[in-house]
């Protein structure tokens, strides 16, 4: 039985006035349009449009765990709120069955002044849990969230990890039909993050339906039977988790997803034809663990400028930096360089990573990292085959032997 | 219009807990907590009775004017408090509206109930000054239940309309104070009914508010049952504001998350 059910689902967020806006605004355009003759002209009209969804159709089995990846700006929230019962479609139908809990956002209605207690209660309730059930829950909830001395301490004195904690432990309580888990999960020190990925086990085992929406594709992998890959608003592909993930993979490895160039204070030279090499001298993109890489980009100077640096780094889907280096950290450096100088940069590094999605983004900017002359930060994305380990990212380039006691007896005595 | 009285039954523990906590949040870290709510209505009294009374002698039905006024500060201060909670209550919970679904006339539903905590408690305060003016006490004093009953209705009405007004317009915000303002001088708080010429009688009372205080005076004061031709209009303006602005409220309901 699908507990779930999205029938061409499509989101329209109107991002111009008149949805948010004053009276005044209003106003004066019905003004516009008595004595103009016309409304506001209806292409603009039309650019404020946002199609956060189009056309999307899914269905969630019972007790099935569902991922949802995507790169930012992708849909998924808006799925998510669709599914909380927050907002409602533009077009199409939807369906959701049984208890719905957001972990979308923790702590809902939680207030400062209040103590830890009473905001316990307070949540809980928001999330639809009855009183008696929440007096039941109280000790196991605190227990979970290891605030024990804290409860009656008003929670403008809680640390954000505590905070987090004990919002995710009240939201973990109730017995919902449906979790809806967001990017959350990063909450809390390593320790308590384990816990809570044990718990979400445990809801998969009891049967409970599970939505699942993050970038980190680990956890995606590790818990999603099934997962869908929305791009703009759009179903791209929808399935067997491995496959999704690696089509995402192939996806977005072929075009460049983000060419964010910023728009630096200081922006006093040009970053240009930036390219991915492989060992054989070819633009590539995808690479196996431990090959050989060379970045080459072009630097043009628009002023004159001291010592500038050459860097690069490389970044995780998720933004976190696995490696940030440049021209000086590499014994290089540029004492001065004249106005319109063209260089060349190339750095050749291993790929030690695992597979998955790389960004690699490029700067230059001054020897103290205050200014940079110019930036890209998601340059190229580059993709990483082969996998020995289920999870991490560092290739190590690990082996395994194991030995019986007896057997090391043995080897003792031939040397 | 069946849907939202078992839903709101659904929704009473919920509805319990976000009322609690407004009354909770209101006065903390405040020294005097909610002595507040009898310190209000009660410097109102005094600075209406000296410029109002002494000064601009303003006839009060041979009433003594303190408890005059009083008896109508108590209702009003309901009325615009009870406005002032729930109609930027929908703007105020944001995040609770953009993160979880639940009915949303709950948030001005529990500032109206967290207001009326202050009413009853300013209410003693206007029990102690009947003793202490030896004002006779009848029976038509349980006049105060339909009277409270339509207020409350009134209030509910007007505060669903603003509420919902206010998360696309916020100019709701910025002219409440000013309405409220004119309003109070539109209802008989300061002076009496009875100073409001005969021919313009019918237009004023069309204010159900005009009508519940001259009532609250009549059956406490007085010890006079209301008009009930006035009652009557009023009862039936409240409900057909509830009715039309509770149907707005819902129907707006669905996009708050989207614009609020």
């Amino acid at each position: 039985m699908s507990v779930i059910r999205f029938e061409n689902v499509s989101k329209i967020y109107h991002t111009g006035s008149g949805t948010y806006g004053t009276l005044r605004d209003e106003v004066a355009s019905l003004f516009r349009k008595a004595v103009l003759g016309r409304s506001k002209d209806v292409s603009s009209n039309d650019n404020r449009k946002l199609w956060a969804l189009r056309n999307v159709s899914f269905e969630v089995e019972k007790g099935e765990s569902f991922g949802i990846v995507g790169p930012n700006g992708a849909g998924k929230s808006t799925i998510l709120k669709l599914l909380a019962g927050i907002t409602i479609p533009t077009y199409g139908h939807k369906q959701v069955l049984g208890r719905v809990a957001p972990l979308i956002e923790l702590g809902a209605g939680f207030h400062p002044e209040l103590t830890g207690r009473e905001n316990v209660f307070i949540n809980g309730s928001i999330l639809g849990m009855k009183q008696d059930e929440i007096e039941k829950k109280f000790d196991s909830i605190v227990a979970f969230a290891e605030l024990e001395s804290f409860v009656d301490v008003p929670l403008k004195k809680f640390s954000s990890g505590m905070y987090a904690r004990l919002a995710f432990s009240v939201a973990i309580h109730m017995e919902p039909d449906i979790l809806l888990v967001d990017e959350v999960l990063a909450v809390g020190d390593w320790p308590f993050q384990a816990k809570c990925y044990e718990r979400m086990e445990q809801f998969r085992k009891t049967g409970t339906t599970i939505v699942l929406v993050s970038h980190n594709l680990d956890v995606v992998r590790r818990i999603c039977q099934k997962t869908m890959l929305l791009s703009k608003g759009e179903v791209k592909v929808s399935g067997q988790t491995a496959q999704v993930i690696d089509t995402y993979y192939e996806l977005f490895s072929q075009d460049k997803i983000g060419y964010v160039s910023c728009e630096t204070k200081a922006k006093a030279a040009n970053i240009d034809n930036v390219e991915l090499l492989n060992v054989s001298g070819k633009e590539n993109r995808n690479f196996r663990s431990g090959d050989k890489a060379l970045l080459r980009y072009y630097v043009t100077f628009e002023k004159e400028l001291d010592s500038p640096e050459f860097g690069f780094f490389i970044k995780r889907p998720d933004q976190v930096c696995l490696v940030s280096t440049g021209s000086r950290d590499l014994g290089i450096t540029l004492d001065k360089c004249k106005k319109g100088t063209r260089y060349r940069v190339e750095f050749s590094f291993e790929v030690n990573l695992l597979k998955g999605l790389y960004h690699i983004g490029v700067e230059v900017r001054d020897r103290n990292f205050r200014d940079y002359y110019d930036y890209i930060d998601r340059a190229i994305t580059m993709m990483v085959q082969e996998e020995y380990a289920h999870g991490g990212f560092a290739h190590i380039n690990p082996n395994c032997r194991l030995t019986s006691e007896a057997e090391e007896r043995m080897e003792d005595k031939e040397f | 219009m069946s849907i939202p009285l078992s839903e709101l039954s659904r929704y009473r523990e919920l509805l319990k807990s976000i009322t609690i906590r407004e009354i909770k949040i209101r006065y903390k870290q405040s020294l005097l907590g909610i002595v507040w709510a009898v310190l209000q209505p009660l410097s109102m009294m005094v600075i209406f009775t000296v410029v109002f009374s002494r000064f601009a002698k303003i006839p009060s039905d041979g009433i003594p004017y303190p408890i005059f006024s009083y008896s109508a500060l108590l209702p009003w201060s309901f009325f615009s408090n009870s406005l002032s909670f729930a109609i930027p209550s929908v703007v105020n919970n944001s995040d609770l509206i953009r993160k979880i679904y639940f009915p949303r006339e709950i948030f001005p539903c529990a500032s109206i109930l967290a207001a009326s905590v202050d009413f009853a408690i300013s209410a003693c305060m206007f029990l102690l000054m009947m003793i202490y003016y030896r004002i006779p006490i009848t029976w038509n004093i349980l006049y105060v239940v339909p009277l409270v009953l339509i207020q409350v209705i009134f209030t509910l009405g007007i505060s669903f309309f603003a509420a919902a007004v206010n998360v696309r317009y916020r100019d709701v915000k910025y002219a409440l104070p000013l309405v409220l303002q004119l309003w109070m001088y539109a209802t008989p708080v300061i002076y009496s009914v009875s100073i409001v010429p005969a021919h313009l009688r019918t237009i004023y009372m069309l204010n159900p508010m005009a009508v519940l205080i001259d009532g609250y005076r009549r059956a406490f004061l007085l010890g006079l049952p209301p008009n009930f031709r006035y009652l009557g209009l009023a009862a039936a303006v409240a409900v057909i504001v509830f009715f039309f602005s509770y149907w707005y409220f819902k129907k707006e309901e669905m996009t708050f998350a989207d614009i609020v």
